[in-house]
């Protein structure tokens, strides 16, 4: 019986000073989070106009609705065209495409227009000379409305057929990004 | 399960097996002779060593001899007609015969013990199920949850080929309880594709209770217990030991499995024994390609140290067990246009040459365990026995990202505490426990507030539970009450919150169990279980990739997380299981029927889509509903001739909603198994050969809830109940075994080969949640090899 006391009552305070304390817990800082998309169009002449447009998701996954700029484009303009992406749930705001620069052959941009008259062309490539479409450029040809998808997959398939001149349907891999904005072509 | 139905009845059978079949390292013998009062020697006694399950019965002239034991202390029950049971100590190996007197009692009349003893303390009204030494030889090295699913009524929730998470009747995961060596395991039990974190070959048994057993364990064992027990300490100076070796041919395992155990010279009572797993396997192959990134590692050591001296025992067992689980690389989806891509296309998109490198996604997890728990025996046969169980287990799980792979993107450390202490009492016909447990869990995440939040969980529980055995009747009864501490830490944009949480929850059962003749009975149970959320099914919050979902708990309605607690409402379930038992010689059926009826049912379903920068998601919310489930199970064996066994076994889950007539996700469809196996006692040196085929038959989930495309998924979802996919078509699955055991002077050498899929059917199952992207693992090869080791002095 003394040992079942004995041992009572060590298990016990055992059991009692078990735990450390709880912190007050830190902002969710999910690694992996792009809240921004920035389209940044800069008429190829001279002294061109720069306008820039924005696909902002603050908080991932959860409530807040994203804000997405209607992007409004000269007919007959060939544009510049440069991504930048930013997580801006940190202080300072993370830059997404230098990490996305970096890892230049796992990643690959693909724009999808619907109801535009347009057409891209990669400016940049990778460390295996494949399109990577951070930097573009944009034939802009007649008045139009309609949307622009942007899509950025990760480890896709570049060789596969057609992916290299942009065609996302053989690419495979995983999507990191896919923003639409809606779009206006005005003369 | 053959085993289970015969082990406890039918004692001639015991004995031929028992001649035939020795658990490990053990070749002992004991025998003796039973008589009553007056020298009368007494014919069909039955005696029971408990703790080894395994028994036998005097022949006519009194005698019985029981083989294949252990080294060790034992406690030993007789039971005769019209007598009282006689208990008694007894060291092995004992040179002695024994003698035992039974006295005559007018009150208890025949009682066979058809239970066969198992787990004396547990609900003996209630379905039971056992893999026996043998049964776990054939498949050990192989996944808990894929162990299991050997007994009717047992299923899966796999998370592609080597994570397994036991389904008890259509439930899984906060409902199902796993006792480890007599401590209940706290994991993370939450996640659908979390697997139980037990090192297998520390099992030289495992029992599964098919029911609720909330009265003695609390609400997590609604659904049931997985009850792992472990050989006993041998107490012996001399040196025992057991190695397992284990290969598979499809995903190239190799599994080694070592145990010493043995005593002290000076210190008779005390004995110790030391195990270590360890586990290398890299990708699985399906039919028709890779399954990349499907590799693991798992690194387990445990040890035992046990004091047993008379009515007094003091055991403290210490495990860790450590693994690294990869996940099928395709499985991890960007948005739901990638889930759409995977599912119409028949190949998944990442398929890579066979490896043993481990890479994103994976799981790393370690549990690490210590109990020591003492037993104190009182008078009359009645005793106190007190547990303190601490446990430390972490999670990491990794997704493909950029950057550097080893940052995980969950991490969780969930320290849980437990003191069980119950006092046990037996008078003639009479059996019952009283006892309380306390538990004391914190949960962390490391870096995050991802998926689940911290918390801290106090519980307290009382319970009584009694037993009465009368005539060919048993009675039980049982009645408990917890109450539960929760304060959870949340941040909600930027807001700290605490939201904090008493519950009270009672439970109660009722049993009873009828005794045909010596070889039936019924048994039926009734039991009412309240069960309080988890922190997860209130507060999970956060994106899972393989399932290209978001996924919100029950205060976290449309984005907003709610902190009142009169929001929640505790499920209750109301459970019926009734069991009806034959078991003969050549013929033992076994058949179990239940309802289950649950008032506010939480589960898990598609409530919305969310656009997000990745584009669609759909979100998941926990969601309370009415739902009913039931079922049968059914095992028929019999002997066709005196080498041939015919067997049979088959399970049947229906779940609805009875609120609104939705199918309820993630019920395993009905399965059917045939088994003709050939038995032979020896060839030549080769001991008891087995050559079995098995054939199994995967039936088509006809309820399965309805298909909407991921492109299809609208974004008002009105409470729908969908599935990304259809279900799977039937499968026919093959399997050939055939094992053999050598006896050597006193070593045991035991050998099982088996094909697995023999025809390289190429299928999915609907139980698997990575269905969607790629076929099941095809044939597989694989060997086992058990060397027993006993050195006598």
């Amino acid at each position: 019986m003394k040992t079942l006391l004995f041992f009572g009552s060590i298990s016990f305070l055992i059991f009692l000073s078990g735990c450390k304390d709880h912190e007050i817990p830190k902002p969710v800082n999910e690694e992996e989070l792009i809240t921004t998309l920035e389209l940044k169009f800069t008429e190829a002449v001279e002294g061109g106009e720069i306008i820039v447009f924005t696909w902002k998701d603050i908080d991932g996954s959860f409530s807040t609705p994203p804000a997405i700029d209607n992007i409004t484009l000269k007919a007959h303009t060939i544009y510049k065209l440069e991504l930048n992406l930013l997580d801006e749930s940190t202080t300072p705001a993370g830059n997404v495409a230098e990490e996305i620069e970096e890892e230049s052959e796992d990643h690959q941009f693909f724009f999808q227009s619907n109801g535009l008259e347009l057409s891209f062309q990669y400016d940049d490539v990778d460390t295996e000379g494949k399109p990577l479409g951070l930097s573009n450029t944009v034939f802009i040809e007649h008045a139009s409305t309609g949307t622009l998808t942007v899509i950025l997959r990760h480890q896709p398939d570049k060789s596969a057929s057609g992916v290299s001149d942009g065609d996302v349907t053989n690419a495979g891999g995983e999507t990191d990004i896919e923003a639409t904005f809606p779009v206006t072509i005005i003369e | 399960m053959l085993q289970i139905a015969f082990r406890g009845i039918c004692s001639l059978l015991l004995i031929t097996w028992s001649l035939t079949v020795h658990p490990q390292g053990c070749r002992e013998v004991l025998q003796g002779l039973v008589e009553d009062n007056e020298g009368e020697i007494l014919v069909g006694a039955t005696i029971w060593i408990a703790s080894m399950q395994k028994g036998t019965s005097s022949d006519s002239n009194g005698r019985f001899i029981l083989t294949g034991i252990c080294p060790g202390s034992y406690d030993i029950v007789v039971k005769y007609v019209g007598f009282e049971d006689q208990r008694m100590f007894v060291r092995i190996p004992n040179n002695r015969s024994l003698i035992v007197k039974l006295r005559p009692s007018t009150s208890i009349l025949h009682d066979i013990v058809i239970e066969g003893n198992h787990s004396e303390k547990h609900s003996l009204s209630q379905s039971l199920s056992i893999l026996s030494d043998e049964q776990l030889v054939a498949t050990k090295g192989k996944p808990i949850g894929e162990m299991l699913q050997q007994i009717p009524g047992v299923q899966s929730i796999m998370t592609g080929a080597a994570i397994f998470k036991p389904v008890i009747h259509g439930l899984y995961g906060q409902r199902i309880m796993m006792l480890n060596n007599g401590l209940r395991q706290e994991g993370q039990q939450w996640g659908i594709e979390h697997a139980p974190e037990i090192d297998t070959y520390i099992a030289s048994e495992i029992e599964v209770i098919k029911g609720s057993e909330a009265v003695r364990y609390g609400s997590d064992a609604l659904g049931g217990v997985i009850i792992v027990n472990a050989q006993p300490l041998h107490y012996l100076t001399s040196i025992g030991s057991d190695l397992n070796t284990a290969f598979s041919s499809n995903n190239r395992l190799g599994a080694f499995s070592g145990m010493l155990e043995g005593g002290f010279s000076s210190k008779p009572n005390w004995g110790w024994r030391i195990q270590g797993t360890i586990k290398k396997g890299g990708d699985y192959h399906a039919p028709n390609y890779n399954l990349s990134n499907t590799g693991m590692e798992e690194f387990d050591i445990s040890t035992t140290l046990g004091f047993k001296k008379e009515k007094k025992e003091l055991e403290v067992f210490a495990s860790s067990y450590n693994t690294t689980i990869g996940i099928l690389r395709s499985a991890h989806t960007g948005n739901l246009s990638d889930l759409q891509e995977s599912i119409t296309s028949r190949r998944p998109w990442y398929v890579q040459d066979f490896t043993y490198d481990i890479g994103n996604p994976r799981q790393e997890i370690g549990h690490h365990l210590l109990k020591v728990s003492a037993k104190f025996g009182l008078k009359n046969n009645g005793s106190i026995k007190l547990m303190y169980g601490g446990q430390y287990n972490r999670r990491k799980e990794y997704d493909v990202r950029r950057g550097n792979q080893n940052v995980p993107s969950l991490s969780f450390d969930l320290i849980t505490q437990t003191l069980d202490l119950s006092f046990d009492h037996e008078k003639d016909f009479w059996t019952g426990s009283v006892g309380i447990n306390g538990t004391l869990k914190n949960n962390y995440n490391e870096r995050t507030t991802g998926l689940l939040p911290d918390y801290t969980h106090y519980n307290i529980g009382i319970f009584l539970v009694e037993k009465i055995r009368k005539n060919k009747w048993l009675f039980e009864g049982g009645i408990r009450l917890d109450r539960q501490y929760l304060a959870v830490y949340l941040l909600d944009k930027a807001v700290f919150l605490r939201p904090e949480f008493t519950f009270y929850y009672p439970a109660m059962s009722l049993g009873s169990s009828f005794y045909l003749n010596s070889n039936s009975r019924i048994s039926s149970n009734l039991g009412i279980t309240n069960r309080p959320p988890h922190v997860s099914e209130l507060y999970s919050r956060g994106l899972h990739h393989s399932a290209a979902s978001i996924e919100q708990g029950l205060m976290a309605r449309d984005g907003e997380l709610q902190i009142d607690p009169s929001d929640i409402l505790k499920e209750r379930s109301y459970q019926w299981v009734s069991t009806f038992q034959h078991n003969k010689k050549n013929f033992s059926l076994e058949l179990t029927g239940y309802v289950n009826y649950f008032r506010n049912f939480i589960f898990l379903a598609p409530a919305a889509t969310q656009l997000t920068i990745r584009g669609y998601f759909p979100v998941f919310q926990y969601r309370q509903t009415n739902a009913l489930l039931s079922g049968v199970d059914l095992f028929l064996s019999c002997d066709l001739t005196q080498h041939f066994t015919y067997s049979t076994k088959f399970a049947l889950v229906h779940a609805e909603d009875r609120e609104d007539g939705n199918k309820l996700p993630f019920i395993p469809p009905a399965q059917l198994d045939n088994t003709l196996a050939y038995k032979k006692e020896a060839i030549g040196k080769w001991k008891n050969l087995v050559v079995s085929f098995t054939s199994q038959i995967g039936f088509k989930q006809t309820r399965a809830p309805e298909t909407i495309y991921p492109e299809d998924v609208p974004s008002d979802l009105q409470n729908k109940i969908f599935d990304f996919m259809p279900a799977p078509e039937t499968f026919f699955l093959h399997k050939v075994e055939v094992g053999s055991k050598l006896p050597l002077d006193n070593r045991d050498l035991t050998v099982t080969f088996a094909v697995e899929n023999i025809f390289n059917e190429a299928y999915r199952n609907y139980m698997n949640r990575l269905r969607y992207y790629a076929d099941e693992a095809g044939r597989n090869f694989s060997l086992r090899i058990n060397y027993t080791f006993h050195s006598h002095q």
